[in-house]
């Protein structure tokens, strides 16, 4: 039974083979043309829709790939970013720094004074800054900004060090002014607040609004010709012994962001 | 059977627009398996012929192509092998590999290997679903209702 079924199939498949082999000669001779371009009307149109079809389908599951790959470039751009703002920060305080030193060395030359630059980090009464005792840091050391007197090295810790100000009350610095109708000499005195007093000045000795108190240096502890503030009232009571003047700081020292320290 | 043209004329038009699988063959190997070869003959010689033409390929060579493995698979079924699933999907993966081969060598094209593993990964449920798709729609005999007396 299996061989006769065998070899019925074996006769259809014969003929079927010649059948094919002959429309394979044609073809071969072009003579298929008719018959091929007749079918073509038919199913052209079929495989245009079927094909557009899925180039629509295509197009639309692109989308959506390109929409998450889109979404994760742009948290991986916002990561980026935020991470150069911040050097940028970073820098932008390092390039400020650097030309506050820049700044520094043109008014006190580095030749003449040993300065440590330190970075302000707290001001309550006194001034807090970033270098203390291991980077060389004593008590007593002067501190400035270019050429002006910001205070003078209170106490010390390893990391830090505070500074007490023009303005603090414990702090007396012998001054005097200078300006076309002479230089007066008086002692710088600090008060709670942002101003000073200039004091024990001279009846005698020209003061005016305006003019810039500087340090005397004949004290031996700062170096003469530091900037400590402008003169912005004369006090002057002809019943008192001495005249006074208000002294405020050119500068706030909340502003200061890099002083340096004198090493003596 | 008008089902069965149906769904191989749409296959058809599918392989050779869009997705480059042995859709006509997976299902005329499946096909020739579980049903009678004669009728998969002239289904082999029809929808080759169809997809040599849709695909711009010269008349006759896919006709050719599967005539031969029907007849290949009609042979073997009516020998004394043993039909389990791994033979025949080992015979079917076989064949795939033939045809793939065969229109490598006539067409000139390089042979691809991972085109033989996609249409192996479709016989087996193809196979399954003819399976049940045949028996679902066709009456089980013996089936007697007994009238109580």
């Amino acid at each position: 039974m299996a061989v006769k079924t065998t070899l019925v199939n074996l006769k259809l498949f014969l003929i079927l083979t010649l059948i094919s082999s002959a429309i394979l000669l044609l073809d071969y001779f072009n003579l298929m043309q008719l018959p091929k371009s007749a079918l073509s009307y038919l199913s052209a149109p079929i495989q245009y829709g079927l094909y557009r079809s899925a180039q629509g389908v295509r197009s639309q599951f692109k989308s959506i790939f390109l929409a998450r790959l889109s979404a994760q470039e742009n948290a991986a751009l916002k990561n980026q970013l935020a991470q150069l703002l911040s050097e940028n920060s970073q820098l932008k305080t390092k390039l400020s720094e650097a030309e506050k030193l820049i700044d520094q060395n043109s008014s006190l030359s580095p030749k003449t004074f040993d300065l440590i630059p330190a970075r302000t980090i707290g001001l309550g009464r006194y001034l807090l800054i970033d270098k203390g005792s291991n980077d060389g840091i004593k008590s007593g050391q002067l501190v400035v900004f270019k050429d002006n007197y910001v205070g003078v090295i209170k106490m010390v810790s390893p990391k830090s060090s505070q500074v007490i100000l023009s303005s603090d009350p414990d702090s007396k610095v012998a001054v005097f002014t200078q300006n076309s109708a002479g230089k007066a000499k008086g002692l710088l005195v600090g008060r709670f607040g942002s101003e000073s007093f200039m004091d024990k000045v001279l009846h005698a000795e020209s003061i005016k609004e305006g003019d810039l108190v500087y340090s005397d240096g004949t004290d031996g502890l700062l170096p003469r010709g530091l900037i400590l503030g402008k003169v912005t009232q004369v006090i002057d009571q002809p019943n008192a012994i001495f005249k006074v003047a208000k002294v405020k700081a050119v500068f706030d020292a909340s502003d200061l962001e890099v002083v340096f320290v004198m090493k003596v | 059977m008008k089902n069965l043209l149906l769904i191989l004329i749409f296959l058809s038009f599918l392989q050779a627009s869009i997705l480059p699988f042995n859709f006509i063959l997976i299902i005329l190997i499946c096909r020739s398996f579980l049903m009678n070869t004669r009728t998969t003959l002239y289904l082999g010689f029809g929808f080759g012929l169809l997809l040599s033409f849709l695909l711009n390929q010269p008349l006759g060579i896919l006709a050719l192509i599967y005539l031969l493995i029907i007849f290949i698979i009609g042979v073997i079924k009516n020998s004394l092998l043993s039909f389990s699933w791994p033979n025949i999907f080992i015979l079917s993966v076989g064949l795939i590999f033939l045809d793939r081969f065969l229109e490598a060598v006539i067409f000139k094209s390089q042979f691809d290997l991972w085109t033989v593993i996609f249409d192996a990964i479709l016989i087996l449920p193809t196979f399954l679903l003819m399976i049940f798709l045949s028996n679902r729609f066709s009456p089980v005999d013996g089936i007697k209702l007994k009238l109580a007396k």
